[in-house]
């Protein structure tokens, strides 16, 4: 896969919202897109993906372009987009994946056998012939992933494929985009989950504002300890927690905002081991 | 050749079957739609019975009222499905952020739009089906049919109302509203191109209208072939008419949501609504 300085400027809203952006991913590789909220990173995986054209530049995915070959390129990815609302809720979650099963290139039976596959594996056995409209967040977003990865597509992409599961999926996730990486396929995921980025990520791609951040300005990742009290006197929550950050600061103020919400009282923020 | 009729095949049948679970899941709205065409059909069986049997502006479609309205309601509604089907069928999936998902796949968005609109159609014919029944079987309708013509003049009928459906997905897919196109085309249906009354009923000044759209020689050609048995001899305005909008028509309108979805890459609004 191959981008070379990439331009997309937003018609409707007179953003550029990637400029220059440039790199090249090769199989059993995986690049991690990080950056602030706004930065382009999701915009760059709609770019890869066709639903958006840039304005100037060119993107290729297995010598296909973006452009020039978009249905090409469709066909040789696999796609997981942040919203959760992507499936059609009356239906079940396996329905859900045998349709889009069926609109990636599978049969039908080829696209159910992948699917009950799949849905063991994260986890969502019997609730896969449940509508989805009960579905939580986490449990929307594992059968995306399933999704993306139904019909072995060679390149996968993937928005925030981790922000809303717990840490048991967490770990389930990364062990299948390693095994994705093991089988020689590419992946680009954007994310803000440092664990994610430390577990899998063979390269990473900052970016700011729409343009990459070259690695001698980019923040690197950091690791700070928060020593928390409890506001109540009378309540022994207190303790100290270790925070890893991307260096963009979005994980630690995560991390603040949800001590304070549970009641507890920042008392200090320290850098810590790296 | 064959393994892509297959393919093509399949996967509208994939989106029939999404469709029909989709849409079991609203089962009292399907009862309550089959039971208005129960009632539609007794409101105009009854104004069939105030209007003088051999009336000079039925005479061409064999006299009689409720034949020419069943006709023509059976035929509008397929217009209507027509224009809306593709439109109505995009916007859901806009609103409920299922668009991008199709969009992103193997297929082209085109043909993602076409076999979304199947759904509709079939349910449509489904209607029709009722109502030619309730008609004949309950309310005493005598078809005598050239089934040929009526043949001929159904597909060119639908490929034209398809065509002009397109179009309305197209502009729904730039401008994300569309309300207004259906409104539009259903009083076009209804009033202009004649399917409740006949245009003779028009001033003259009023009748060019029908003249110009492509639903009144569907209702003309399919009345005639249906009601009064008139063969394709009978019907060659009709035919040519309904030739020429399918010809001119259908390929635009392919274009028209090829430069649609374009646009809408473009500026980045695929997942907007």
């Amino acid at each position: 896969m191959q981008r070379r300085r990439l331009f997309q400027r937003r018609s409707f809203d007179p953003v550029v919202a990637l400029d220059d952006v440039s790199f090249r991913l090769d199989r059993g590789r995986c690049l991690a897109l990080v950056g602030p909220n706004g930065a382009g990173k999701s915009t760059l995986l709609r770019v890869l993906s066709t639903t958006i054209s840039p304005t100037r530049g060119r993107a290729t995915i297995y010598g296909y372009d973006v452009m020039e070959r978009p249905d090409d390129v469709r066909a040789h990815l696999g796609f997981a987009a942040d919203s959760d609302r992507s499936f059609f809720w009356p239906l079940t979650g396996m329905e859900n994946l045998v349709f889009f099963g069926q609109l990636a290139g599978l049969g039908r039976e080829q696209a159910e056998s992948a699917a009950s596959g799949w849905i063991k594996r994260v986890g969502l056995g019997r609730a896969a012939e449940a509508r989805v409209s009960g579905y939580s967040a986490g449990m929307r977003q594992r059968l995306g992933l399933v999704r993306a990865l139904l019909h072995d597509p060679p390149v996968v992409l993937l928005d925030e494929p981790t922000a809303n599961l717990d840490v048991e999926y967490r770990e389930v996730t990364v062990e299948i985009l390693r095994e994705v990486l093991e089988s020689e396929r590419g992946v680009v995921v954007a994310t803000h989950d440092p664990s994610l980025v430390s577990a899998v990520a063979t390269d990473t791609l900052r970016l700011e504002n729409g343009r990459v951040v070259p690695p001698e300005v980019a923040l690197s990742p950091k690791r700070y300890v928060l020593r928390l009290a409890a506001a109540d006197p009378g309540a022994d929550k207190g303790g100290t927690i270790e925070v890893d950050d991307l260096g963009d600061g979005h994980a630690l103020s995560a991390a603040l905002s949800q001590a304070i919400a549970s009641g507890l009282d920042v008392v200090s923020v320290e850098h810590g081991p790296s | 050749m064959i393994a892509g009729v297959r393919e093509f095949v399949r996967l509208q049948v994939a989106f029939l079957r999404r469709d029909w679970q989709y849409e079991t899941t609203y089962r009292g709205m399907m009862i309550l739609q089959m039971l208005g065409i129960v009632g539609t059909l007794v409101i105009f069986f009854s104004i069939g019975k105030l209007v003088s049997p051999g009336a000079d502006s039925l005479a061409r479609y064999g006299g009689e009222y409720f034949p020419f309205a069943l006709v023509g309601l059976v035929v509008s509604d397929y217009f209507n499905t027509g224009l809306r089907s593709f439109s109505n069928r995009l916007r859901l999936a806009q609103t409920t952020g299922t668009l991008e998902a199709m969009f992103v796949s193997a297929r082209s968005p085109r043909l993602v739009l076409m076999f979304s609109g199947a759904w509709d159609f079939l349910i449509a014919t489904v209607r029709l089906a009722i109502g030619v029944a309730i008609g004949v079987l309950l309310l005493g309708v005598d078809f005598d049919p050239d089934y040929v013509a009526a043949a001929i003049i159904s597909v060119l009928s639908l490929a034209t109302f398809a065509a002009l459906g397109l179009f309305a997905a197209a502009l729904i897919l730039i401008i994300k509203r569309g309300d207004a196109v259906a409104a539009l085309g259903n009083i076009f249906a209804t009033v202009f191109a004649g399917a409740l009354f006949p245009i003779s009923l028009l001033p003259d000044w009023l009748r060019w209208v029908a003249y110009i759209l492509p639903l009144h020689y569907s209702l003309d050609g399919l009345r005639r072939a249906l009601l009064v048995g008139d063969g394709l001899p009978d019907l060659r305005e009709d035919l040519v008419a309904l030739s020429v909008s399918a010809a001119v028509l259908l390929p635009l309108s392919i274009v028209g949501l090829g430069v649609a979805v374009s646009v809408v890459r473009r500026d980045g609004s695929v997942g907007m609504h």
